[in-house]
């Protein structure tokens, strides 16, 4: 067989293969973007419209102290900073260290990059996020290392 | 059934379904069925030192293997994967059946690609031979792997990584691949139903991969399936019994030689030829190839 066949029919393999997975995605990330339209256009009657992880969350890392995070959009995307951090007797530093990034976020569940310290090195490992009511559950599973922080809505 | 496919999943259960064939198999077949296979060989009376030492050769060289990938896999794989995953990929897929099963897929023609890379570049044959060059064929013979056999499929993953698939996910489906094709080294299963012949990579299709019988060099490069050889023109039917091994037999149970045998043997033909062009060409080249 050629190699000019070859390679064709290879390609051609892999933009099937590779192709649906992309196709199914785009279709239902439409879908769901289509619904996400419909809420906003009721909701800005009332108010102007706002992703529902925005606003700042206050989460306790038991014997460590706390954190309070703030979640903003910045250009189109969520973001998160750690804007203050408390230590167990109370006392409390300013902070802005950008600590996250929003990936995906339909029907209350979705995906993002967290910025983790561990012994002065920064990590960043994909976690995934699940909103209950007024609290958010980060979890994360990186080699082993693996962890749900509760974030509480402030 | 589309909705089904296209639910989002857990990781968590993800990684349990593959670790159920991925590493548990390992226990309720794999062993098992060598134990069924060390049997036959008794009552066929061909339990020989021979094959009892060639199967000890063969867990060292999995060893080796093993202590390559992981070192290849600390220095930078594992960080090769993820930064490609962050910066050179189209969009990431969501985690749902038809990306499985996809990245599966993809991870077997790569398999294809790689293993026919393997048999028809210098280098490659250099380290593949150790896994052919066993005059026997049983479940041990499917860990018979040379020094180099965890760089190649490198070449061939991270292309996966950056069409988007997760690195954990591309890692999960190479693994799956390779235990399916574990399960073909055996003599004990002669012909399945047609249908999966013609779909399914099998024990007789893979026999013929380890033939050393003229016709059948160079065929059925498949792991999971056996329709990209196929298409792609490397199918062969098994039809005359199949003679194992390579066709310069190495005779040796030696563990160090068995596992760098086909290195040795490449330098030693980059040594005696001439030229540094004719010295590359060597590498790349397929294994038969002779300088003018
Ligand atoms: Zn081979
Ligand atoms: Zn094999």
């Amino acid at each position: 067989m050629s190699n000019i066949k070859l390679i064709s029919i290879s390609t051609f393999i892999i933009i099937v293969l590779a192709g649906i997975p992309h196709f199914l995605e785009t279709n239902t990330i439409n879908v769901s973007n289509y619904k996400e339209k419909e809420v906003v256009k009721e909701e800005t009657t009332i108010k102007v419209s706002k992703h529902p992880l925005e606003g700042k969350w206050k989460v306790d890392y038991r014997e460590e102290g706390s954190v309070m995070y703030q979640l903003k959009m910045e250009h189109n995307k969520l973001v998160g900073y750690s804007i203050k951090l408390m230590d167990v007797k109370g006392q409390f530093t300013s902070d802005h260290t950008k600590i996250f990034t929003l990936t995906s976020f339909i029907n209350n569940k979705g995906k993002g990059i967290y910025s983790v310290a561990y012994k002065n090195k920064i990590y960043d490992i994909p976690c995934k996020l699940e909103l209950k009511s007024s609290e958010l559950y980060v979890s994360y599973d990186y080699y082993g290392y693996k962890d749900t922080e509760i974030w509480k809505r402030q | 059934m589309i909705e089904f496919l296209n639910k989002e999943l857990n990781w968590v259960d993800v990684e349990y379904w593959f670790s159920i064939f991925n590493d548990w198999s390992l226990v309720y077949l794999i062993i098992p069925f060598f134990i069924v296979e060390l049997v036959r060989y008794k009552i066929q009376d061909r339990l020989s030192k021979d094959v009892i030492f060639d199967s000890i050769a063969n867990v060292i060289t999995l060893g080796a293997f093993v202590t390559i990938e992981y070192i290849i896999g600390i220095l930078f794989a594992t960080k090769l994967y993820f930064w490609v995953h962050y910066n050179l990929s189209l969009p990431h897929l969501p985690l749902n059946w038809i990306t499985i099963i996809c990245c599966v897929l993809l991870a077997d023609f790569a398999y294809y690609w790689d293993h026919r890379m393997m048999h028809r570049i210098g280098i490659g044959w250099a380290t593949h031979t150790v896994h052919h060059s066993s005059p026997h064929f049983n479940m041990s013979v499917a860990y018979r792997f040379g020094p180099l056999d965890a760089v190649f499929p490198l070449l061939f993953s991270i292309p996966i990584v950056m069409l988007g698939f997760d690195p954990i996910l591309v890692l999960l489906s190479e693994v799956f691949v390779q235990v399916f094709q574990t399960l073909l080294h055996t003599e004990m299963i002669k012909k399945l139903p047609k249908p999966i012949e013609y779909i399914f990579n099998t024990p007789s299709h893979h026999r013929v991969h380890h033939g050393s019988n003229r016709q059948y060099w160079d065929k059925n490069y498949g792991g999971i399936l056996i329709i990209w050889d196929r298409i792609l023109g490397t199918f062969e039917p098994e039809v005359e019994t199949v003679r194992y091994g390579i066709d310069k037999p190495i005779n040796s149970n030696n563990p160090f030689v068995i596992f760098f045998h086909g290195l040795q043997r490449l330098g030693k033909k980059v040594a005696t030829t001439k030229g540094f062009i004719n010295k590359l060409l060597c590498l790349i080249k397929p294994p038969g190839w002779e300088s003018k």
